[in-house]
């Protein structure tokens, strides 16, 4: 937010990040290493806007996900969570989900409508079940996930993890930006 | 239990600082007088409230927290060790509050050892070992002892009255009360003008003279939960796991998204400035502390 946009009151939602998004592909091998194994998903979240020009955008960043999962065997679902959230997940090999959810969020914003990706959600086992990476568009950076319950997460594993992929990805070093995503439609993935 | 020497240097600005907030309030006193104010009036009004607060503040804390004051034989093991500490500390047992809440916390209050309570919360006693737990309740069965409770009590004594005094005059004096105003003698509006500006310097001085006395009491507080636990390093990984945790947020993201856009990023960075606003040290200082002390025990 820049002083004039606070002065003015103006909202202006960031441009989303896509630098650091890839380098999660990259340092897979170091996650293995870590105990992380990549659980063969991925998805993003986005707010859904109600003009019609938002929905066209969002049916061709979809087309563009639809046309690469069916090239790549991938299988793609599409839901609208409780929060009234959109979300598109890709089911395949780490490359594909990540190239695949990268041409999403790519048209999404090319259609003006990037403020509206909110996270990506990666999958992975870990020891007896399972963490998430979410990666923040807004911030371009990664953090950990791990869900135990309804409303309830592993803190002391995630500052863990935290510490553990600091030197691999670019991980949000704010904690009080860890926010949750309860009910996620990867939850029991 | 290896004797720890007492810290002069702890020691040394504890009584600076109270020697400080002591002329601030002398001064404060003298104004007062030389003003002409009711001090008399004043002081049974801010004492009577005063009593209130020593008498009462424990069940008001307890209540507004949702603490529930456990029965004998409820949770045996955590009475054992607080059971144990106390002896350790020479004091009565506290009684023991549970609150539930998976924020890990802890706090005792009441004015004496023979009134205290020490309150845990249920996301504490999940989240940190039986060691760190103890470490936590050393740390909190040594405010106690040191009746930290009644001393920042008394020690707010005249900044209380001071905050009332910039408050009622902040509601009053546009209207011509406190017997000055247009029109009125100018010998009291002057003197009413004196003491709103003596109230207000001594309300913020004392307002950071407290803070730091505060922060010193938490040091000696970490202290003693090392000399009685004999393990500093337990009280180091409770502090770290309770401050990281409590950072940590558990509002959704799709919820939380609308204000992020919102926000200015706020400074992460915890300066000097930052920790006077502050009742407890930052987390740094406080495991530098504890971890001078773990160097003298292991020596």
């Amino acid at each position: 937010m820049s002083f004039f946009d606070a002065l003015f009151g103006r909202t202006r939602l960031k441009k989303p990040q896509f630098d650091a998004f890839f380098r999660l592909g990259a340092s897979l091998p170091d996650l293995e290493a870590k105990g992380l194994t990549f659980a063969g998903a991925g998805a993003v979240c986005c707010r859904p806007g109600e003009e019609q020009a938002f929905s066209d955008g969002l049916r061709q960043a979809e087309d563009v996900a639809q046309l690469y999962a069916g090239e790549h065997q991938l299988a793609l679902e599409r839901t609208d969570d409780k929060e009234r959230f959109h979300w598109i997940v890709l089911r395949g090999g780490a490359d594909d989900v990540l190239t695949g959810l990268h041409a999403f969020g790519d048209t999404l914003s090319d259609a003006g409508y990037g403020g509206a990706l909110l996270a990506a959600l990666f999958p992975f086992r870990d020891r007896d079940a399972v963490s998430f990476l979410v990666y923040n568009y807004k911030r371009g950076r990664f953090y950990p996930f791990r869900p135990t319950g309804r409303d309830d997460r592993d803190e002391a594993r995630e500052i863990q993890l935290g510490t553990l992929l600091g030197p691999h990805l670019p991980m949000e070093a704010e904690l009080e930006r860890w926010y949750p995503l309860w009910d996620n439609p990867l939850g029991n993935a | 239990m290896r004797r720890l020497r007492p810290d002069f240097g702890l020691n040394a600005r504890m009584l600076f600082s109270v020697l400080l907030l002591a002329a601030l309030y002398t001064l404060f006193v003298w104004v007062l007088l030389n003003a002409g104010v009711g001090f008399l009036g004043v002081v049974v009004f801010a004492g009577g409230l005063l009593l209130v607060q020593y008498f009462f503040s424990d069940q008001l804390i307890l209540a507004t927290m949702g603490a529930r004051i456990l029965k004998p034989g409820e949770d045996p093991e955590l009475e054992q060790t607080v059971a144990r500490l106390a002896q350790l500390a020479d004091i009565p047992a506290p009684r023991i509050a549970v609150v539930r809440t998976d924020m890990p916390n802890a706090f005792a209050t009441g004015r004496s050892p023979r009134h205290a309570v020490v309150a845990v919360t249920t996301g504490l006693l999940q989240r940190l070992t039986p060691g760190e737990v103890e470490a936590v309740l050393g740390h909190e069965i040594t405010h106690v002892h040191n009746r930290d409770m009644a001393l920042i009590t008394f020690a707010s004594f005249f900044a209380t009255i001071a905050s009332y005094i910039v408050q009622l005059a902040f509601w009053f004096m546009p209207l011509g009360g406190f017997g000055g105003g247009f029109g009125g003698d100018r010998r009291n509006g002057n003197n009413a003008a004196l003491v709103y500006l003596a109230s207000f310097i001594v309300w913020i001085v004392s307002f950071f003279l407290i803070r730091a006395f505060s922060r010193y009491r938490e040091y000696a507080a970490d202290r003693g939960s090392a000399i009685l636990t004999g393990q500093p390093s337990q009280l180091m990984s409770a502090l770290v796991k309770l401050q990281q945790h409590s950072r940590i947020p558990r509002k959704d993201l799709r919820h939380a998204e609308t204000l992020q856009a919102l926000f200015i990023v706020p400074a992460a960075t915890q300066s000097a400035i930052y920790e006077l606003f502050q009742t407890h040290p930052t987390l740094e200082h406080r495991l530098d502390h504890l971890r001078r002390l773990e160097q003298e025990i292991n020596r």
